[in-house]
């Protein structure tokens, strides 16, 4: 709903919340959360804006919000309600208004924040003993008022410096608690001004710590962490080209013609463009052209000498006369993602009509205007691109695409496609789940959609205390081929009950479809529980949109079914009597132990 | 000042039909009009008016023709 993107219109939003609230929950494919909202000062209005994006984001999210003010006391004394509740996420929305000893003139700045960082500490340690959560943390803005006027900020003993101090503290514990997510607020707050940020009277009248358009804006930036945490973040950036990555029309202007580069005020705002996007592609995004053009002219505007984005950034470039959103469509299949994974950029407000008509609420079409001085704020301030951690695997992630695409071509030249799958002369690693692998496992869980069996999401903490249990059966791949590395690209996971085991988790990357690599980390599964006196595997297809794909993979394993429940299938294996198929086309890096 | 606008801020707020609202209403006979929409309804009416109200002539306003009377006196 173009209402809920970024540049915001708080106060239309206020004024439709309950309208639009009541349109989307007419949407019905959604995933539902547990969020617990922890509040040190009012909260209602916080859930209420918060659910309409998430609502839009397709979450439906179920509240849990503690007495006024009771953060602190409701965590301190395991608040039975909560306990019930079990949260999946936890927000803890509190201010400067919390913090007791942010005015205790008789400490230094640095004690000061200590106080009040073991207690926050404490907070979090409790409920990610109690649960399994991630916790979203505010983090905090400077104070309105400075009673030593500029003198705060460098002040021995300062509310300023305090502040400083606490946030710094606040960001060492998110760097090295991978559940522990910090809220921006501290951010928002500058960008908006203080004193847009704050409502005084809406403080004595309702305990807000927020004005309404910082609540909104929060909120924005709320959901696209949770977003995040649930795997909806974006992964592909499609570009036009005319007036979206330089000046002019490159079929008209010719490559000397178009405004790219230093020399004037307009050429020097597309290069800063430029400049953005390249950052965004060295940390994983996947950059594509959509434009209408001649593919030769489309081209040789990277020609340019000044040009910072060259024709090789771009994963796939289309550059054509058809529609745009058949070529958008084109792109996410060519790059074997879903069309919710692209975000579409465009000067030309009737492209984007039609692309965020035809794929609603799925492709992102952020309204960046015409006017290139302002692309790059509009296309940041949309944070479609939030992550929550990075990856070595984010930044190989252009590499491992272009390396599919070789792999595309060289598929043409063979008539059997087994001759295909033997040339590429795959090696896999296959071994147990291990630390080094646990920020790429748990991202794979989130953001797999089609090979995916249980589509069961799991945190670092759920894929930690795998790796520690006996009685699981885990096993991640790596495959190599040819043209380069593909990256740890598939997970298994079995849970042992007596002489069986139940495969709770099977996985795998869309990048290595169809390279059956599926087939190789079954039978080292299978291997692996044989060794164990193992002699049944259980199995389990749970439907949902997006996991056709693997509808029949156990049945072609030889797996027979023996229960359905609500279109979920379960499956079993007698293992005692099954020749495990070996896959001949992947050989093994080394034999797991 | 334009009354209608101001009817259609609390027709928006409380998410009611055109005509379900006079300004006799009160927070007591819509049940949509809590203690949370009525923040919203205040918030609303400095937004779209441009003003802020002192704290004493919030308080004070209860039934729609209190809101009505308190940003007609805003405005003038």
């Amino acid at each position: 709903m173009e209402l809920l993107d970024y540049p915001l219109d708080s106060y239309k939003i206020l004024r439709k919340k309950r309208s639009l609230k009541r349109k989307l929950l007419a949407n019905e494919s959604f995933i539902t959360k547990r969020i617990a909202i922890l509040g040190g000062t009012s909260t209602g209005e916080i859930k209420e804006q918060l659910e309409i994006f998430l609502l839009n984001s397709n979450i439906r999210p179920d509240f849990y919000e503690c007495e006024y003010g009771q953060f602190y006391e409701t965590v301190m004394f395991e608040d039975e309600s909560l306990k019930n509740f079990n949260p999946e996420i936890i927000y803890i929305h509190i201010s400067n208004e919390n913090l007791k000893s942010l005015n205790d003139a008789s400490q230094i700045s640095e004690d000061r924040a200590k106080d009040e960082f073991i207690k926050l500490e404490f907070i979090w340690q409790k409920l990610s003993q109690s649960f399994d959560c991630e916790i979203i943390q505010d983090n905090f803005e400077p104070p309105s008022f400075k009673n030593l006027g500029n003198f705060d900020v460098s002040s021995k003993s300062s509310i300023t410096r305090t502040v400083n101090i606490l946030n710094e503290m606040l960001y060492k514990q998110a760097i090295e608690k991978n559940y522990l997510h910090i809220c921006d607020r501290n951010y928002l707050s500058s960008k908006l001004g203080l004193a847009n940020w704050k409502d005084y009277s809406l403080w004595l009248l309702a305990k807000y710590s927020l004005s309404y358009q910082a609540i909104t804006n929060i909120c924005y930036t709320l959901n696209k962490i949770i977003q995040s945490i649930s795997g909806f973040s974006k992964k592909c950036l499609v570009l036009d080209l005319d007036n979206t990555l330089w000046g002019g029309v490159i079929g008209d202007d010719g490559v000397d013609g178009i405004l790219l580069g230093k020399e004037s005020a307009i050429g020097e705002a597309f290069l800063d463009f430029h400049s953005y996007i390249k950052e965004l592609k060295n940390r994983g995004v996947i950059l594509a052209v959509c434009s209408k053009n001649d593919f030769d002219n489309a081209k040789s505007g990277f020609d340019h000498p000044d040009s910072i984005l060259k024709f090789s950034d771009f994963t796939v470039f289309k550059a054509n006369w058809d529609i745009k959103t058949k070529n958008i469509y084109d792109i996410a299949q060519e790059i074997n993602i879903g069309l919710d994974s692209m975000v579409f950029i465009d000067d030309n407000p009737v492209e984007r009509d039609i692309v965020r008509k035809e794929f609603s609420g799925v492709v992102s079409v952020p309204d960046i205007g015409d006017d290139i001085t302002r692309y790059r704020e509009i296309l940041d301030g949309s944070e479609l691109f939030n992550m929550t951690s990075l990856s070595e695997e984010d930044k190989k992630r252009n590499d491992f695409y272009k390396n599919d695409k070789k792999r595309e071509k060289a598929v043409f030249n063979f008539t059997d496609y087994n001759d295909y799958l033997k040339s590429l002369k795959m090696i896999a690693e296959i071994g147990r789940f291990n630390k080094a692998y646990l920020t790429r496992i748990t991202q794979l869980t989130n953001k797999t959609n089609q090979f995916n069996l249980t589509t069961k999401r799991m945190t670092e903490k759920d894929i930690e205390s795998i790796m520690d249990d006996d009685l699981s059966i885990s096993l991640y791949a790596k495959l190599d081929d040819k043209f380069g590395e593909n990256g740890l690209v598939s997970v298994i996971q079995g849970n042992i009950k007596g002489s069986s085991v139940s495969i709770d988790l099977w996985l795998m990357s869309c990048r290595v479809f169809k390279r059956t690599l599926e087939y190789t980390i079954f039978y080292e599964f299978a291997k692996l529980a044989r060794s164990k006196n193992i002699n049944t595997i259980i199995g389990k297809y749970m439907p949902t949109k997006k996991n056709k794909i693997v509808s029949d993979i156990y049945k072609e394993l030889g797996f027979s079914m023996v229960d359905e429940n609500n279109g979920n299938l379960t499956y079993e294996l007698n293992l005692s009597e099954y020749d495990i198929p070996k896959n001949k086309n992947i050989t093994l890096k080394k034999e797991q132990k | 000042m334009n009354v209608s606008s101001i009817i259609e801020i609390f027709n928006d707020i409380l998410d009611l039909e055109e005509g379900q609202l006079t300004p006799e209403s009160s927070p007591e006979d819509i049940d949509e009009w809590d203690s949370m929409a009525n923040v919203n309804i205040i918030v609303a009416l400095e937004e779209e008016f441009k003003i802020k109200f002192k704290l004493e002539d919030i308080q004070d306003a209860k039934v729609v023709n209190d809101f009505i009377n308190l940003v007609g006196n805003y405005t003038e």
